[in-house]
C-alpha cells in the first residue's frame, strides 16, 4: 500500500484551495469574464454554492464507507472492474488537468515573459520541480502548499490592493450582466472549477477521518470561492467589459497596470513567482492524485517507480496542443464546462449504486 | 693517469648518453594479498611484522612471530578457558589473572611494550612485601599524583600497619590511597581502555582485579572567548577540547541533579569519548534513546571532530543544510538542554551538537535573549532577511538583468546599462567571477593566521573590487550585490547553515541564469520540498511552522515573561517552563507606606 503519512486540516485545505484557486492565475478568469461580464463575480459565487452541494454528496458517500478512500469506495459501489474503469477515468482527469496547466503556464509565460525560450525547455524545468515534489510524496506536497499559502495569499491581496486607483464602481453595471438565465446556467456548469475538491477523497486516509475531510473540504471551497469571487470583482472593477473580455490572463493584466510613480511600476515580474509556484503545486497535486489512484487500482506499492514514465507522459501531453487558443478551447471550454460530471457526478452515481446494491463499509474494507 | 682521465671523460660521456639502471632500488609499497581480511580481522593485522625491536632484538623479515613471556601451563589453560567463556580471542586472556606475571605479559603485549615508549610499567613491592606494578601512559597521567599519592603511599609499609588480611586491593582503595576516584576492574580490555584515557592501573600479585586510579593530567587549552558566536552582553566563555571542562561548564550553568551525563566510546582506532547530556524529566526519553542508539551504532576508526560525528548521526547526510545545531557556547547548549533537547559533545572538539533542531533554531543567536525582546525580534527579522539575501540576491540580479528588465525602474535600468556597456562578459559570467573571487578571499582569510587574515580579506575585497571595476571586468553595481550577499551570509549565526547557503546560492544563480524568475521559483519549490522532507531526529525540520504546531519564540522573540512553554516540536515531558505569571511581584501590593 502507498504510504501517504498524515496531513492536517490546514494543509489539506491549503493544497485544495491552491488547486482550485489556481484558475484565477490562468485563462479561466478571462473565459468567465467574457461570458458573464459584470455578473461574473456572483456567477462564481453560484458555482461555489453548487460545488458545496456536490461536496456534500461526496461526504455522504465517504461517510457510508467510513475510513475508506475513493478507490475502495468506487470498487465496492460499482464492483472492481467497473469501479476500476471509472477510477482510471478520474485519474485521467487529474493527469489531463496537470498536463494542461503545465502547457497553459508555459504558453502564457512564453507570451508575456520568455518570448525566445523554447516551450520544451520551460516544460522540462517545470516538470523538474513537480517531479521533485512527487518524489517526496504527499506529505511534502501538502506542506509545501501550507508553506507557500500565506505568501501567495499576501501576493494576491497586494495585487488587489495596489490596483485600487484603477477601480471604478461603474464597471459593475449592468449588474445583471448577460441576464439571469445565462448567469445561472453558466454558474451551475462552472461548478466544475471546484470539482477538484474530489482530490480530498483520494487522500482521505491521510486526513484521519471523515470529520477532517468535511472540515478541509468546506474550508477549501469557501476560501477558494471567496478568492475567485474577489478576483472577479476586482478585475471587473478595474476594466470595463469590452476591455476585460480582451485580456487572456486577467490577473496578469491587473498586475501590469499597477503604477505608483516612475519607480513603482510593472509588478508583473514579481507576480511570476506566485504564478509559477501556484502552477507547480497545482500540477503536483493533480499528478499525485492520478498516481495515487493508478497505484491503488493496480495494487502498486511505490509511486516513485512510475515517476519517469509519468514525466514523459505529461511532457508529451503538454506539448501536443499547438497553441494557447487550442488550450483555451479544449481545456477551458470542455473541461471547465463538463468536469463536474467526474467531480460530482460520479460520486453521486456511486452513492446511488451503493444504496441500490446495499453496499456499506468500515475501515476494514467492504 | 692521463689514460685514466681520458677513460674517465669517455665513461662520463657514455654515462650521459647511455642508459644505466638505477644503483639503488626505490621503495615500493606492496599490495596486501587480501586487503579486506586484514580489515576485518585485527588479529591478522597484529600478527604482521612491523620490523620493530622486541626484547631488544630485530624480529627479522617475513611474517614475524610475537615473542611471549613463558607462562605456567596451568595458568595458561585457566586464562584460555576464561577467554573462551567471554567469547574473546583465544590467545588473549579476558579476565585479570591473580598472577601478576600473567598480567604483566598481557599488558606488555597489548601495549606493544617496549616498542611503545609512552607506556610506563613500574614494578615494585607493595608495602615492601608483595609484587605489584602500576601502568600508565606518560603524558596522559599526572606524574605528581602518581608519585605523591599513589607510589609513596603504597610502597611504604606504614599505611599497611592496620592491614589484617583479605583483599589487598580493597584495603588500598579504602585506606591507603588519597585520591578522589578509584574503580575496580576485572577485564584486561577495560584496563587497557582506562590506561589509554590517562588512568593509572595498579596490579597486585594475588588479586584478580585491578585498581584504576583517576590520574588524568594532560595538557589542555584554557577556556577562551567564542570565536564564531561572539555576543556583546552574554557570557564570554567557549568550549575547549577537553570533555570534562566542557561538561563542567554546562554543569556550572545548570545546577540540576537531573542533568544526566553519559559517555559512549566510539572509534575503534581512537577510542574517542562521546558525551551525551540531557535533563531527565524534561527531555523526551525516545529522543535520548535514539541519540544513544545512533551514537553506539557508529563503527568507524576515528572521530576527530563534531563535524564527523554530525555526518554519522544526522538523518539526511546528503542534504546541504545541516540537521543538527553545533555551538561552541556552554550557555547556548544549556538553554537547549533546558528546552528538552539532547547535547552531544565529542572529545577533542570545542563544539557541542544539539538535537533535535529545527530551521528556526539555526537562525537564532544567543544574543537574542541577552537583549530586550524588541531588539531581539528586530535582529531576528534582519537575520531572516539576510538569509534570503545571501541565498537569492545574485540569482535575482541575473534574472532581472537578463529576463525581466521591465521591472527595473527606468533610471536605474539606464544606470545599470551604462555601467554594463563597457563590460565584455555576460552577467552570469560577471557574477560567477565575483562570487568565486569572494569565496577565494574568504577562504584565504581563514587560512592566513591571525589579524593578517582579516586584514587581507578586507583589503583583498576592496582592491580586487576596485581593480575589477577599473579594468571593466565587472560593473560597479555587481560589487554592491556581491558585497551585500557576503554581508548577508556573515549575518547567518550558524556556521554550517551559512556554508549551506553559500553552496545553494550557486544553484539559484544557475536557475536565475537559465530561466529568470521562473527558474528561481522552480529552485525555491525544489529547495522547499527538500527542506520539508528533512527531519532532525524525528522532528520535521521546518516545524513548528510546517507542519503546524504550537510553540512561540520562532521569528518573533517573545518577551521572557510570556515565553512560558518549551518548544512543542521536541515533545518535552514537562512542557511548561515557568509559571503563568512569571513576574510574581505584579500580583502583590508594594509594602505599606511605599505606595504611590
Amino acid at each position: 500500500m502507498l504510504k501517504e503519512g498524515q496531513i492536517g486540516v490546514f494543509e489539506a485545505s491549503a493544497i485544495t484551495t491552491i488547486m482550485i484557486a489556481s484558475n484565477v492565475f490562468f485563462t479561466s478568469g478571462w473565459s468567465i469574464a467574457d461570458r458573464l461580464g459584470p455578473a461574473a463575480w456572483y456567477g462564481i459565487l453560484l458555482s461555489a454554492c453548487t460545488a458545496l452541494g456536490g461536496f456534500y454528496i461526496l461526504f455522504l458517500l465517504l461517510q457510508r464507507f467510513q475510513g475508506q478512500g475513493l478507490v475502495p469506495v468506487y470498487e465496492a459501489a460499482f464492483g472492481r472492474p467497473a469501479g476500476g474503469l471509472l477510477l482510471l477515468l478520474t485519474a485521467s482527469l487529474f493527469l489531463f488537468n496537470g498536463a494542461m496547466i503545465t502547457r497553459e503556464f508555459v504558453e502564457a509565460g512564453k507570451v508575456y515573459f520568455y518570448p525566445l525560450t523554447p516551450p520544451s525547455l520551460m516544460i522540462v524545468f517545470f516538470l523538474l520541480a513537480v517531479v521533485t515534489l512527487l518524489h517526496c510524496g504527499l506529505e511534502v506536497i501538502v506542506r509545501s502548499a501550507a508553506l507557500f499559502a500565506w505568501p501567495l495569499l499576501t501576493a494576491l491581496l497586494a495585487i488587489f490592493f495596489f490596483a485600487g486607483p484603477l477601480y471604478s464602481a461603474s464597471h459593475l453595471f449592468p449588474i445583471l450582466g448577460p441576464g439571469p438565465v445565462k448567469t445561472l446556467t453558466t454558474g451551475l456548469m462552472r461548478s466544475s472549477m471546484f470539482g477538484e475538491v474530489i482530490v480530498l477523497a483520494v487522500f482521505v486516509n491521510a486526513l484521519q477521518g471523515a470529520g477532517h475531510f468535511k472540515k478541509a473540504g468546506v474550508t477549501a471551497l469557501v476560501f477558494s470561492g471567496a478568492l475567485i469571487t474577489l478576483s472577479a470583482i476586482f478585475y471587473t472593477l478595474a476594466f470595463p467589459y469590452p476591455v476585460a473580455a480582451e485580456n487572456t490572463i486577467p490577473l496578469l493584466a491587473l498586475t501590469r497596470v499597477i503604477e505608483y510613480g516612475r519607480f513603482f511600476q510593472r509588478f508583473d515580474s514579481i507576480f511570476l513567482f506566485a504564478w509559477s509556484i501556484v502552477a507547480m503545486l497545482a500540477v503536483a497535486v493533480n499528478l499525485y492524485a492520478a498516481l495515487s489512484i493508478y497505484c491503488r487500482v493496480f495494487r502498486i506499492d511505490d509511486h516513485r517507480a512510475l515517476l519517469p514514465s509519468l514525466a514523459v507522459l505529461v511532457f508529451s501531453l503538454a506539448i501536443l496542443l499547438p497553441d494557447i487558443s487550442s488550450i483555451a478551447f479544449i481545456y477551458v471550454n470542455l473541461m471547465r464546462q463538463h468536469g463536474w460530471l467526474i467531480g460530482f457526478g460520479l460520486p453521486l452515481l456511486a452513492l446511488l449504486a451503493a444504496v441500490v446494491r446495499g453496499k456499506k463499509g468500515g475501515p476494514a474494507g467492504a | 693517469m692521463p689514460d685514466q682521465n681520458k677513460q674517465g671523460l669517455f665513461s662520463r660521456l657514455t654515462a650521459i648518453l647511455a642508459y644505466r639502471p638505477p644503483k639503488r632500488n626505490t621503495f615500493v609499497l606492496p599490495e596486501l594479498k587480501d586487503e579486506d581480511s586484514y580489515r576485518v580481522t585485527p588479529a591478522d593485522r597484529e600478527e604482521m611484522d612491523y620490523g620493530e625491536q622486541e626484547d631488544g632484538r630485530e624480529t627479522g623479515e617475513g611474517k614475524g612471530k610475537s615473542k611471549k613471556k613463558p607462562v605456567r601451563a596451568a595458568e595458561w589453560s585457566r586464562v584460555r578457558s576464561d577467554k573462551k567463556e567471554s567469547g574473546g580471542r583465544q590467545d588473549e586472556p579476558a579476565k585479570i589473572s591473580p598472577d601478576i606475571k600473567v598480567s604483566l605479559a598481557v599488558i606488555k603485549r597489548e601495549f606493544h611494550v617496549p616498542q611503545n615508549i609512552d607506556v610506563v610499567i613500574r614494578e615494585f613491592k607493595l608495602a615492601g612485601e608483595v609484587d605489584a606494578c602500576i601502568v600508565f601512559l606518560d603524558g596522559m597521567a599526572d606524574r605528581n599524583t602518581i608519585n605523591d599519592f599513589i607510589l609513596r603511599q603504597i610502597m611504604s609499609p606504614v599505611p599497611f600497619a592496620n592491614y589484617r588480611g583479605g583483599c589487598r586491593m580493597e584495603y588500598i582503595a579504602g585506606s591507603v590511597l588519597a585520591v578522589n576516584q578509584t574503580q575496580k576492574l576485572d577485564q584486561y580490555k577495560d584496563v587497557v581502555l582506562q590506561v589509554l584515557m590517562g588512568v593509572t592501573a595498579i596490579f597486585i600479585d594475588g588479586c584478580d582485579t585491578c585498581l584504576a586510579v583517576e590520574t588524568r593530567g594532560f595538557e589542555k587549552r584554557s577556556i577562551e572567548k567564542p570565536a564564531t558566536e561572539a555576543v556583546v552582553r552574554g557570557a564570554q566563555e567557549a568550549f575547549t577540547e577537553n570533555l570534562k571542562t566542557n561538561v563542567t561548564q554546562i554543569r556550572r550553568i545548570i545546577k540540576n541533579k537531573n542533568l544526566i551525563h553519559e559517555t559512549v566510546i566510539v572509534g575503534r582506532g581512537t577510542n574517542s569519548l562521546i558525551s551525551i547530556l540531557y535533563i531527565r524529566g524534561i527531555a523526551n526519553p525516545a529522543a535520548v534513546r535514539e541519540v544513544k542508539r545512533r551514537v553506539k551504532s557508529i563503527e568507524t576508526d576515528m572521530i576527530l571532530a563534531s563535524g564527523m560525528l554530525e555526518e554519522l548521526i544526522e538523518d539526511s547526510p546528503w542534504m546541504i543544510i545541516p540537521q543538527v545545531l553545533t555551538t561552541e557556547r556552554p550557555d547556548r547548549t544549556a538553554s537547549h538542554l533546558m528546552e528538552g533537547k539532547v547535547a552531544i559533545i565529542n572529545e577533542g572538539s570545542p563544539f557541542a551538537i544539539v538535537v533535535p533542531v529545527t530551521f528556526h533554531s539555526l537562525l537564532q543567536s544567543p544574543e537574542d535573549y541577552f537583549i530586550r525582546w524588541q531588539y531581539g525580534t528586530l535582529t531576528r527579522l534582519i537575520r531572516t532577511l539576510a538569509f534570503f539575501m545571501a541565498l537569492l540576491l545574485p540569482g535575482l540580479y541575473i534574472a532581472m538583468t537578463n529576463y525581466h528588465q521591465e521591472m527595473i525602474p527606468t533610471d536605474l535600468l539606464e544606470s545599470i546599462a551604462r555601467n554594463r556597456e563597457v563590460v565584455p562578459f555576460p552577467t552570469i559570467v560577471e557574477v560567477l567571477m565575483m562570487e568565486i573571487s569572494f569565496e577565494l578571499i574568504r577562504e584565504a582569510g581563514i587560512r592566513v593566521p591571525g589579524i593578517i587574515g582579516t586584514t587581507m580579506g578586507i583589503i583583498g575585497a576592496l582592491i580586487l573590487g576596485q581593480a575589477a571595476v577599473a579594468a571593466n571586468i565587472v560593473s560597479p553595481i555587481l560589487i554592491i550585490i556581491v558585497a551585500v550577499t557576503g554581508l548577508g551570509n556573515f549575518a547567518i549565526p550558524n556556521y554550517s547553515l551559512a556554508y549551506g547557503v553559500r553552496v545553494l546560492r550557486f544553484f539559484f544563480i544557475a536557475m536565475g541564469g537559465v530561466l529568470g524568475f521562473f527558474g528561481i521559483s522552480a529552485g525555491m519549490v525544489m529547495a522547499a520540498a527538500a527542506a520539508l522532507s528533512m527531519k532532525s531526529f524525528g522532528v520535521p525540520f521546518l516545524s513548528p511552522a510546517w507542519p503546524k504546531g504550537t510553540g512561540p519564540d520562532q521569528i518573533i522573540r517573545y518577551p521572557v515573561w510570556l515565553d512560558e512553554e518549551r518548544p512543542d516540536t521536541v515533545n518535552p515531558l514537562n512542557k511548561r517552563k515557568q509559571a503563568e505569571i512569571a513576574r510574581g511581584w505584579t500580583r502583590g501590593e508594594p509594602p505599606e507606606g511605599k505606595r504611590e
